[in-house]
């Protein structure tokens, strides 16, 4: 982990302990349990309805859960209202109070709390800072910018120092540049401030790009945690692959030292634990050259290719395979080659 | 490829598009002059020229017969301000005065009902919602008189009302409730009570909640979330509706009239009085030019207080 996480006790922690939430006949969540380390960046990735922003506001108080715990700092906050939990939230739609100035709405948790007015001024100055919002502090939100919106949600959020910072898809409302810059700038601010900070997004790059650890939900269940990359390289299931970018899926039977598919025989480095199921390989871990490769080779005719600039984008016959690979040299439709699968890069899937 | 621009065949000037038809700035402006025309025609002749006729009329004087005398003097404005043949009295401040604290109370008790009301039924599941509603809208489809004389009914000494009435000691046997300023609010609250609940609840049905959440999430009590995530969201449906009651409330003379009697004379009777038992036109003229600036008085310190709410 990063080196603010190795720094923080452990009892920082914030555990969410068998969370079961319905609305009516449906669950929302079935049960979910982790763990969340102090001066960690955790995501929550998921698809629409796999109770995500659920679990976030169960964690703020604006939700109660049917069953299980929220444990923070060994605390059991599940009896406390949201406006006695050491949390804080930036919301999806920033909620920012329209009838009072960037000033007051960030010193909005600090007056709410009666802090002494030197104390609130002071805060809210290191708000306006932090997040450079000073030439705005008299404005009212209807005369900012989505962006200038969103950095005042979170000044007003990270004033009151809370031991947890709950983002709910802070970053929908914006364009596709500025989210690419703001992600960043929030990156940043996370490890300045060595403050937990819990994101939900259903965006997969975006969790990708800030987080330390990320916990990707399907329909009220955990599917798969861990770092980024582990979670990218190493997907658990087809819905991890499938949902953490792209993914070529191989079918198949388990057969002695490897996969036995329509398309010849692959090697790999794990034995599958079932007789019969899929492999996973991401289009960049596709290689492709002239000549036959040692193993895992299939030879394969370009159906489509997709010239992206920075990359091309390939799509192979017979075994309907996506590539990815360097934009030169142009590979052109009706070509044929060699694809290699290389065994490190074959990721077997859990049925 | 840039086609070279046409010369305008028309003399009218330069082309615009506009919404899809191509026409000239003159074209529209002509149009939207006739468009204007009705509703110029319509404040002219019901509003306009009626309201100067009042102003000049106040300044007339009563013949022998009720009558109009053209001659121009102050004697009703010095009437409308306690000067009479007998001196100074304060009757007419009074009723004024009176007329004020009536559509004051009537509006704060309107907004103090209306305030949960709108709430519960904003609230209600969207198949019940609407009929909660109509509950509140229907009797505001009857006719004011007709529901002004059920009140009298209802509060006649026959009924339960009255009777519970004088259990309590606050009215003689088989007496009634009516008439009395008791009845004149009761009449007032349930007639205004609509004009406060239908603007109120389409404010409320259109809240954010996430302000809400928002105040409670920086640690905000019962009190400051209400006066912070609420109270502003619902400012324009409660300004409309305060107008929409405190006006009228002011000029309202049925109700007074049917269920307050002789007792509590209020400047909307005072106005009625003029215009038929007295057939006083010129201080009738004066009575009403007095309610209308006092109504703008009070409508010019409301938008002072509400600097920044929109009216409408």
């Amino acid at each position: 982990m990063t080196a603010v996480a190795e720094t923080k006790p452990a009892s920082g922690t914030l555990s969410v302990e068998n969370i079961v939430k319905r609305f009516g006949e449906a669950t929302a969540l079935g049960g979910v349990s982790l763990e969340i380390r102090a001066g960690e960046f955790f995501t929550l990735l998921g698809p629409s309805g796999c109770g995500k922003t659920t679990l976030l506001r169960i964690i703020a108080g604006l939700e109660l859960a049917d069953e299980g715990r929220i444990v923070l700092l060994g605390k059991d906050l599940s009896g406390l209202p949201a406006n006695q939990r050491p949390v804080n939230t930036v919301f999806q739609s920033y909620a920012l109070f329209p009838h009072l100035s960037v000033y007051e709405n960030i010193a909005f948790g600090l007056r709410s709390r009666r802090m002494d007015k030197a104390e609130v001024e002071r805060r809210v100055k290191y708000g306006l800072e932090i997040l450079q919002l000073e030439k705005f502090a008299s404005r009212l939100p209807h005369q900012l910018s989505g962006g200038q919106k969103q950095r005042v949600a979170l000044a007003r959020a990270l004033v009151n120092e809370p031991q947890v910072l709950l983002l709910d898809e802070p970053m929908s409302a914006l364009d596709a540049k500025l989210r690419a810059e703001v992600q960043i700038q929030l990156r940043r601010l996370q490890q300045q401030l060595g403050l937990t900070f819990i994101l939900v997004t259903h965006d997969q790059d975006e969790a990708m790009a800030v987080s330390d650890r990320i916990a990707l939900m399907r329909v009220g269940h955990l599917e798969q945690s861990g770092t980024p990359d582990e979670v990218y390289e190493r997907p658990r299931t087809r819905f991890s692959a499938e949902f953490l970018g792209a993914a070529n899926l191989l079918q198949g039977k388990r057969a002695p030292g490897g996969l036995e598919t329509r398309f010849g025989k692959f090697a790999l480095n794990k034995t599958p634990g079932w007789d019969e199921g899929s492999v996973a390989i991401r289009p960049e871990r596709v290689r492709l050259s002239e000549a036959e490769p040692r193993q895992n080779g299939i030879r394969v005719k370009v159906r489509e290719a997709v010239y992206r600039g920075a990359y091309q984008e390939a799509w192979l016959d017979p075994c309907d395979l996506r590539i990815r690979t360097a934009p030169h040299p142009t590979l052109h439709v009706g070509q044929e080659l060699w694809a290699e699968l290389p065994a490190e890069s074959l990721v077997v899937l859990e049925e | 490829m840039q086609a070279t621009p046409q010369k305008p065949v028309s003399s009218l000037g330069k082309f615009v598009v506009w919404f899809g038809e191509l026409t000239t700035p003159s074209r529209l402006y002509r149009r939207g002059l006739w468009f204007l025309l009705p509703a110029v025609v319509w404040i002219l002749a019901l509003l306009v020229i009626p309201g100067l006729a009042l102003v000049a009329l106040s300044f007339a004087e009563r013949g022998q017969y009720g009558n109009v005398l053209w001659h121009w003097n102050l004697e009703n404005y010095s009437r409308l301000l306690g000067y009479g043949i007998f001196g100074w009295s304060p009757d007419t401040i009074f009723i004024l005065l009176r007329s004020i604290w009536v559509a004051f109370v009537t509006t704060l008790i309107c907004v103090v009902l209306a305030y949960p009301l709108a709430f519960f039924i904003a609230t209600r599941p969207a198949r019940t919602r609407y009929l909660w509603l109509a509950l509140v809208i229907i009797p505001f489809w009857t006719n004011l008189v007709i529901r002004t004389y059920a009140w009298q009914m209802l509060l006649s000494p026959e009924f339960p009302f009255a009777k519970v009435a004088h259990a309590l000691g606050i009215i003689p046997a088989d007496g009634a409730l009516y008439p009395s300023a008791f009845a004149v609010y009761i009449g007032m609250i349930t007639a205004f009570l609509p004009f406060v609940v239908m603007p109120l609840f389409s404010s409320v049905e259109r809240l954010d909640w996430s302000l809400v959440e928002a105040a409670q999430d920086l640690y905000s009590n019962r009190v400051r979330t209400f006066f912070q995530g609420i109270w502003p969201q619902t400012l324009p449906g409660l300004t409309v509706g305060i107008i929409l009651t405190f006006i009228p409330a002011m000029g309202m003379f049925v109700i007074p009239d049917l269920l307050g009697g002789a007792k509590y004379l209020l400047v909307g009777n005072l106005i009625q009085q003029q215009f038929y038992s007295s057939r006083d036109y010129p201080y009738g003229a004066a009575v009403s030019l007095g309610l209308m600036i006092l109504t703008l008085f009070g409508l010019a310190i409301y938008r002072r207080r509400g600097q920044g709410v929109e009216l409408v």
